[in-house]
């Protein structure tokens, strides 16, 4: 159980994975969460119209078939009247069952009948025969001298026998042919009673009249049950009195689910059967005076014309909602995943090292903004980390140099205090002079300014100290030469740039030459920076020594600053795209150019304030 | 976005779709279809062709066909019948429906239609000598015939002695009836003396009758195997007062024959079932222009009515089926 419900929420997460974005993932799950919800809608209520349909028209039918019903009732009461009223006929009795000894009197009774008959058949075409019997002797068929059938014996007749049974009740029969009348044989329904002998009160002749289907069939197609709808009757044992299509039922060509209809009662009194012609709707309504039941036909498909203009308008509804579903989630899941995709541009930035855009407004409450929160408090976090990182390199290295700086001093201030020695033992006194001044402003210089950077002017002054030194001492194997703008003199520059490179160029270029060996300084202004250019004309590099002259170990022997400590320097304070250049080609020189903003106010107050802050 | 589109437009198809798929069983309405029917006559005195062509037209209505009827005067007039066959492929119907008087005369004809014109070929009732029709409604003659002899067995003793009255020699409704007799009389068969023709004419076939029992005075049984040749032949022995030592088992179904049928002179009575038959040719044409398959054999029917089985609701319901109500 536990495995499997790891597998399904593996799976699950999977599922997610297949789409590229958060908000494809979300649409598409939201269009099929709608698609369902519109679909089992969608299902649930044309089921519900239709059953709604279906009700009304079983309603309608109903009350049509329960008219139907009445009016036979009462077509059958107005038939069984006449037939009453023949009964209580004295002509008929007398007729039948008074021996005459008058024949003209007999003819008279006969005669009355014969008009009676006469002016019914007249009034009511429904009426096929009618006729009173007591035997085949004593008979009166219709008012045309109408003959029995003498083939037919009257006493088997089903019609006949009930009748009898029926006890002076009126007899309604189901539809039969009538064979009674010689040479005639008619579908009818016969409507029958006894009659009662007045001399021995026992009933021994018979009324009978037979309906033909003409006013039962103008009953039944008198109401609307649309194009095809009909109605037809069946009696108590389910055979039909009469239907539309009865020869087509009677030939077996068509059938009528009888057995379903007579299960039906009257709480239950309609179901639907379908066939070839489509759904059809049984309605009945059974009638207690004549035991007929009376059965409406409807189709539904006529019945539920309008079924399609309510399914199409349901679909466009549907659809119509689907599309303003789709826009408004199109639109929630993209306000949804919004914040996220902010967060996410923000990473890749953060991920390229700009943080000053990385940071994320703060728009919501939920969980994207706890987690914008986060991130926002993380980059900045990281952000004074790397602050902080450059600041701890920064101090560093000026640690270093203010230690590389005071490093220098002891064995240069020996070997010049020696050389002074050596000079005064000699009696030089100018050079002695000199030697010392130059020295005296050497070491002022460099213990007068706590600052890291100092102007043009000083750093050269400096430089020509250290140089003027240097001749006294190399006489007669080194000269300089200074030739600065004066435009550039009260730009600053990182202190102690210029004298190790000097120093450089007199011990690695000029020391190994055989002649003089001249150090030229220059310096102007280009364009937006000023390029100091220290140049010598030793003994110069070689392609491969010039690639290497940044690292670490190459170094100054005597005052210990390495070139790449001042390309470091220089580029620590002015940026990557300032520091040294190396110009130099084998046994004809090297020329070092310094490049530094001439712009340098900003820079030199950062600085400045940056180092009071950290005091 | 793009993809959010497809999604959208993806959807709406399957809806679309859905629509389409649950409103394409509506089935379609059948198309004016035009039908023509040859019986082998109108005469209206005569209830089988009368009844048939009623089954034809309530087909015909049913299924709201134009049904053309064109018939020969005289029920034997093969060559009027050609003509009219002719004439109605003519007209170029959907489809043909005959009753062809003969079983050779009229296959030439028939057979030319259906390769020029190619029309569909029902035939109703009886056959021609070729199978070329795509249809035959026609009661199952042989059968019929067969339960007529053996119901005939129970009129016939040592002593009996037979006859036939057939309608047209050559046709097949006679030929296969006259089989089927012969096969259900089986041993009884032999008792058999002549077979004589009507013609389809009940005059012809009384007086063939009258004939027939002046020959053979002691005659019991007779078979008239269409209409005119049983009532006829009934009419013939009523006359001559001999009801009780003729019986006659007799083919299809008229006043005449039910009238005959009461007053005993017909023990029984082998009914077809003209309405359906009508019906059900009809019915059969139509299919076909619908494009369905039918059978090649479409059996209307038949009933044996004895006098005692005529009154029963089942009964009436056969016997009388081609009365209107």
């Amino acid at each position: 159980m536990k495995k499997l419900h790891f597998f399904s929420k593996h799976k699950q997460t999977n599922y997610f994975h297949n789409f590229k974005s958060i908000h494809t993932a979300m649409l598409f799950s939201f269009s099929m969460i709608i698609i369902a919800a519109l679909m089992i809608f969608l299902l649930i209520s044309l089921n519900y119209t239709r059953k709604a349909i279906i009700q009304n028209s079983t309603g309608y039918t109903s009350q049509l078939v329960k008219q139907v019903n009445a009016d036979i009732d009462s077509y059958i009461q107005y038939m069984r009247n006449i037939s009453m009223m023949l009964t209580t006929n004295t002509d008929v009795s007398e007729y039948l069952f008074t021996a005459h000894t008058d024949p003209a009197e007999e003819q008279m009774h006969h005669d009355a009948i014969i008009e009676q008959f006469h002016t019914l058949c007249l009034a009511r075409p429904d009426i096929c025969n009618i006729g009173i019997y007591r035997s085949n002797e004593r008979y009166i068929f219709n008012y045309n001298n109408s003959k029995i059938n003498e083939n037919i014996n009257f006493s088997l007749l089903d019609w006949y026998q009930k009748t009898l049974q029926s006890q002076g009740a009126t007899y309604l029969s189901s539809s039969h042919v009538q064979n009674i009348v010689d040479n005639s044989y008619n579908w009818v329904i016969t409507l029958s009673s006894t009659l009662k002998n007045p001399h021995t009160s026992a009933r021994e002749g018979i009324l009978f009249i037979d309906l033909n289907y003409s006013s039962i069939r103008n009953l039944c197609e008198n109401i609307n049950l649309g194009k095809k709808g009909y109605v037809f009757i069946l009696d108590k044992n389910g055979d039909i009195v009469y239907h539309p299509k009865q020869q087509l039922i009677y030939s077996n060509l068509e059938t009528e689910c009888i057995d379903e209809i007579q299960q039906l009662n009257e709480n239950n009194n309609s179901f639907i059967d379908s066939d070839s012609d489509g759904k059809k709707l049984y309605t009945a309504s059974t009638s207690k005076q004549t035991g007929w039941t009376i059965v409406g036909v409807a189709y539904l498909q006529e019945l539920n014309l309008n079924e399609k203009q309510t399914q199409i308008l349901y679909i466009l509804t549907a659809l119509f909602l689907f599309f303003n579903a789709m826009i408004i989630s199109n639109f929630l899941s993209k306000a949804i995943t919004q914040p996220i995709r902010t967060l996410q541009n923000s990473m890749n930035k953060v991920e390229k090292g700009d943080f000053e855009q990385a940071l994320v407004p703060e728009t919501a409450k939920n969980e994207i903004g706890a987690l914008s929160n986060s991130f926002n408090l993380m980059t900045l976090q990281i952000q004074s980390l790397i602050a902080q990182n450059i600041e701890e390199q920064r101090l560093k290295r000026k640690s270093e140099l203010k230690a590389l700086q005071s490093q220098i001093k002891p064995h240069f201030l020996y070997n010049t205090l020696d050389s002074i020695i050596w000079m005064a033992e000699a009696e030089a006194n100018k050079d002695v002079v000199l030697m010392t001044s130059s020295l005296a402003k050497l070491l002022r210089q460099s213990i007068s300014n706590d600052n890291e950077l100092v102007p043009i002017r000083g750093e050269i002054e400096y430089t020509k100290s250290y140089l003027t030194i240097q001749q006294m001492r190399y006489k007669d194997t080194l000269d300089f030469k200074i030739n600065v703008d004066n435009e550039i003199l009260d730009y600053t520059i990182v202190k102690l740039t210029l004298q190790p490179l000097v120093e450089n160029a007199i011990y690695h270029g000029i020391k190994f030459k055989e002649h003089m060996g001249t150090v030229r300084i220059g310096g102007s202004i280009m364009g937006e920076d000023i390029i100091i250019t220290i140049s010598d004309n030793g003994i110069g590099m070689n392609s491969e020594q010039l690639k290497h002259i940044f690292d670490n170990k190459h170094k100054s022997s005597s005052s210990g600053v390495g070139i790449n400590n001042i390309q470091e320097r220089l580029q620590l304070y002015y940026g990557e795209r300032y520091g040294l250049i190396f110009e130099s080609y084998e046994n004809n020189g090297t020329t070092v150019y310094v490049r530094i903003p001439a712009n340098n106010t900003e820079t030199f107050n950062l600085y400045t304030k940056e180092e009071n802050n950290n005091e | 976005m793009n993809k959010s589109i497809k999604i959208i437009l993806s959807v709406c198809c399957i809806c679309i779709c859905t629509y389409f798929i649950y409103t394409a069983n509506i089935p379609k309405k059948p198309s004016e279809v035009t039908i023509i029917y040859i019986p082998k006559s109108q005469d209206i005195t005569n209830d089988f062709w009368t009844t048939l062509i009623d089954g034809a037209n309530m087909s015909a209505q049913e299924h709201n066909l134009n049904l053309t009827i064109f018939s020969p005067e005289h029920e034997a007039d093969y060559e009027e019948q050609n003509k009219l066959i002719k004439k109605a492929a003519d007209m170029k119907p959907d489809a043909l429906v005959i009753s062809p008087i003969s079983y050779t005369e009229s296959t030439e004809i028939i057979k030319e239609i259906k390769q020029d014109y190619h029309i569909p070929i029902i035939l109703v009732d009886a056959i021609i000598s070729e199978h070329i029709e795509d249809s035959l409604v026609s009661s199952d003659n042989y059968s019929a015939g067969k339960a007529m002899g053996e119901f005939a067995k129970n009129y016939i003793d040592d002593n009996s002695k037979i006859a036939i009255v057939s309608h047209v020699p050559n046709t097949s409704t006679a030929i296969a009836r006259e089989t089927g007799f012969r096969e259900g009389l089986g041993e009884h068969e032999k008792k058999i003396l002549e077979t004589v023709y009507s013609y389809s004419d009940f005059e012809t076939a009384y007086d063939v009758t009258i004939d027939l029992l002046t020959r053979y005075p002691d005659l019991s049984l007779i078979a008239g195997l269409n209409e005119y040749s049983a009532v006829g032949a009934g009419n013939a022995v009523k006359d001559l007062g001999l009801t009780n030592k003729v019986k006659i088992v007799g083919f299809d179904n008229s006043i005449s024959a039910i009238r005959l049928l009461e007053e005993g002179i017909f023990p029984c009575i082998m009914i077809q079932k003209p309405f359906n038959m009508g019906y059900l040719g009809i019915e059969a044409a139509y299919q076909i222009t619908q494009g369905k398959k039918i059978e090649k054999f479409i059996d209307s029917g038949t009933e044996l009515i004895t006098r005692e089985y005529m009154y029963t609701r089942e009964g009436q319901q056969s016997l009388f089926a081609f009365l209107k109500n």
